[in-house]
């Protein structure tokens, strides 16, 4: 396993209503950091390492990258986006 | 859940290629387990929907009615600078009902005998021990797991493919070389309900096309485009395909979005390991010109089921036997992909005016009645082989 670095403050955000199942993210990761489990994609956040990669390929723009505030709290395994963050 | 817990052979993902590898082993009398995540074979549908003609269709199984949506006699290829090719013949191929489609496959390997299971999910594949694999299975309605072992496992779980990547192949979908791809279902119907129709070059779309692919029988038309992996802030293909769809149909309703990713890699250079295969999207068997994945996994997949029937005879499932199979792919249909790949690179490279001349001469030897495809492919092979690319070329002459 490698060294655990820390984590940059970002987050992947996904929008769920934009969204449409497709699964063309999850080949695309280099990280294993996604999955498609019936039409619910799940971010693991822990080991996503903000390539942009699956950002630029969604056909939607559903996924963004979004700066966190450093004291944000770690966001769960969904994907959902930390508290303070929902606009 | 499965009944068994020891296979000869497990098949994760019942997509074309998976149905048809499993129903050639169950034929031949293994046990087989055909392993699908999704509640449903088939849906959602990811795909244009449009495929080969029935003759090669029918060299794999017999040709269904149900699932035929449209017999194809022509294309239309609008390109840069308003050239647009039109090319007439009966019998190019068929549109067909994808679900329907995939779940006719996966019958025919239920009735060869091999056990389906749907809402059934691979998480995890052991390294081989004592002449076997592990899988860890997870149930998706109950999320119970369990553990069950194949002699061989065939992955053939698309393009969002993970099991060659726990193997510790490369399998992962690199960008460029994977499309971005968006189908709107418009309920509407083409002015050429009997072509597929296309737009490509700098005026469109470059690095990729849109099409409108009409399905006659259900009176709707596949509307979509895909590009090959798009930069950071460029627009999405959902934007630019409502684009076509307000142009060309203003006022027809979208009944469905899809989406999905499109392997145009061509061949990779190794896709199969001790006790382990993969075909279909997974081993990036698509076509990398036309993005079409249908008829090239089905034919992997039957050449996959004759060397895994071949290395069980033998009594050899290492990795070397397997690699056979790749070799044969290559022969069958990698070598071409190869060269379609170039002549997309070629096309694609080209600035402006000197791919406007390109969609002339093209258009010349259409309409000289040339047998288009091999003369069309026997041309550009040597213009692509010759050139490489455009780059190139450019260096070579202009500089
Ligand atoms: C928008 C779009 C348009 C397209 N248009 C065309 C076209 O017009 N013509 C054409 O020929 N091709 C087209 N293609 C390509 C074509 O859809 C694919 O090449 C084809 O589906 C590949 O078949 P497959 O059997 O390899 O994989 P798939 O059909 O993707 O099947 C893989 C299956 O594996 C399952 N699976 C995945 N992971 C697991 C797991 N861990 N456990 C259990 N099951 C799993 C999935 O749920 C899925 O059902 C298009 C693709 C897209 C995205
Ligand atoms: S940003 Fe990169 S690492 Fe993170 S989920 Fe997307 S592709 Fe994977
Ligand atoms: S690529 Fe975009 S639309 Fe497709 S599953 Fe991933 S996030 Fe959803």
């Amino acid at each position: 396993m490698p060294a655990v670095k820390p984590k940059p403050n970002k987050t992947l955000l996904l929008d769920r209503e934009t969204c449409i199942s497709c699964a063309g993210c999850v080949g695309t990761c280099p990280d294993l950091a996604l999955d498609m489990f019936g039409v619910d994609l799940q971010v693991f956040q822990d080991k996503c390492t903000y390539c942009t990669i699956c950002v630029r390929f969604c056909p939607v723009g559903a996924l963004s990258i979004v700066k966190t505030a450093p004291a944000a709290p770690t966001p769960s395994a969904s994907g959902a986006p930390p508290a303070g963050l929902a606009a | 859940m499965p009944q068994s817990t020891a296979y000869d052979v497990v098949v994760i993902g019942a997509g074309p290629s998976g149905s048809l590898c499993a129903r050639n082993l169950a034929s031949k009398g293994y046990q087989v387990l055909l392993a699908e995540k999704r509640p449903v074979v088939g849906v959602p549908v990811r795909c244009g929907e449009a495929t080969g003609r029935r003759a090669r269709l029918s060299r794999f199984m017999t040709v269904n009615e149900e699932y035929i949506e449209t017999d194809l006699n022509g294309v239309i290829l609008h390109g840069p600078g308003g050239v647009s090719v039109r090319y007439d013949k009966d019998d190019v191929g068929l549109m067909i009902d994808r679900a329907k489609f995939d779940q006719d496959v996966a019958r025919q390997a239920q009735r060869a005998g091999a056990e389906l299971c749907v809402s059934t999910r691979i998480e995890g594949i052991s390294p081989v021990k004592n002449g076997i694999r592990e899988l860890t299975l997870v149930d998706e309605i109950t999320k119970a797991k369990s553990v069950i072992t194949a002699k061989l496992v065939v992955g053939a779980d698309g393009v969002e493919s993970l099991s060659g990547r726990w193997v510790g192949l490369k399998t992962r979908q690199l960008p460029p070389q994977v499309c971005s791809a968006i189908e709107l279902r418009v309920d509407a119907m083409d002015a050429n309900p009997n072509h597929l129709t296309f737009w490509q070059g700098h005026e469109s779309v470059n690095k990729g096309y849109v099409w409108v692919f009409p399905k006659v029988k259900s009176g709707v038309v596949n509307l979509g485009s895909g590009v090959l992996t798009p930069k950071l802030g460029e627009k999405n293909m959902y934007d630019l395909s409502m684009e076509y769809k307000d142009r060309l149909f203003p006022d027809a309703k979208v009944l469905e979005v899809h989406g999905g990713a499109v392997p145009v890699s061509g061949n990779m250079e190794e896709y199969v390991a001790d006790r382990f295969v993969l075909c279909g999207d997974a081993a990036h068997h698509t076509n990398p010109l036309t993005g079409g994945g249908i008829i090239s996994g089905i034919l992997g997949a039957d050449i996959a089921s004759t060397w895994i029937d071949a290395g069980f005879k033998a009594g050899d499932l290492g990795k070397e036997f397997l690699q056979q199979y790749q070799r044969d792919c290559w022969v069958q249909f990698g070598k071409n992909h190869r060269y379609q790949m170039r002549i997309r690179d070629f096309v694609v490279d080209l600035p402006l005016p000197a791919q406007t001349a390109f969609y002339r001469i093209f258009q010349g030897m259409v309409k000289g009645n040339l047998s288009m495809p091999s003369k069309f492919l026997g041309y550009t092979r040597m213009l692509g082989l010759a050139a490489g690319n455009w780059k190139t070329t450019k260096k070579a002459f202009f500089t």
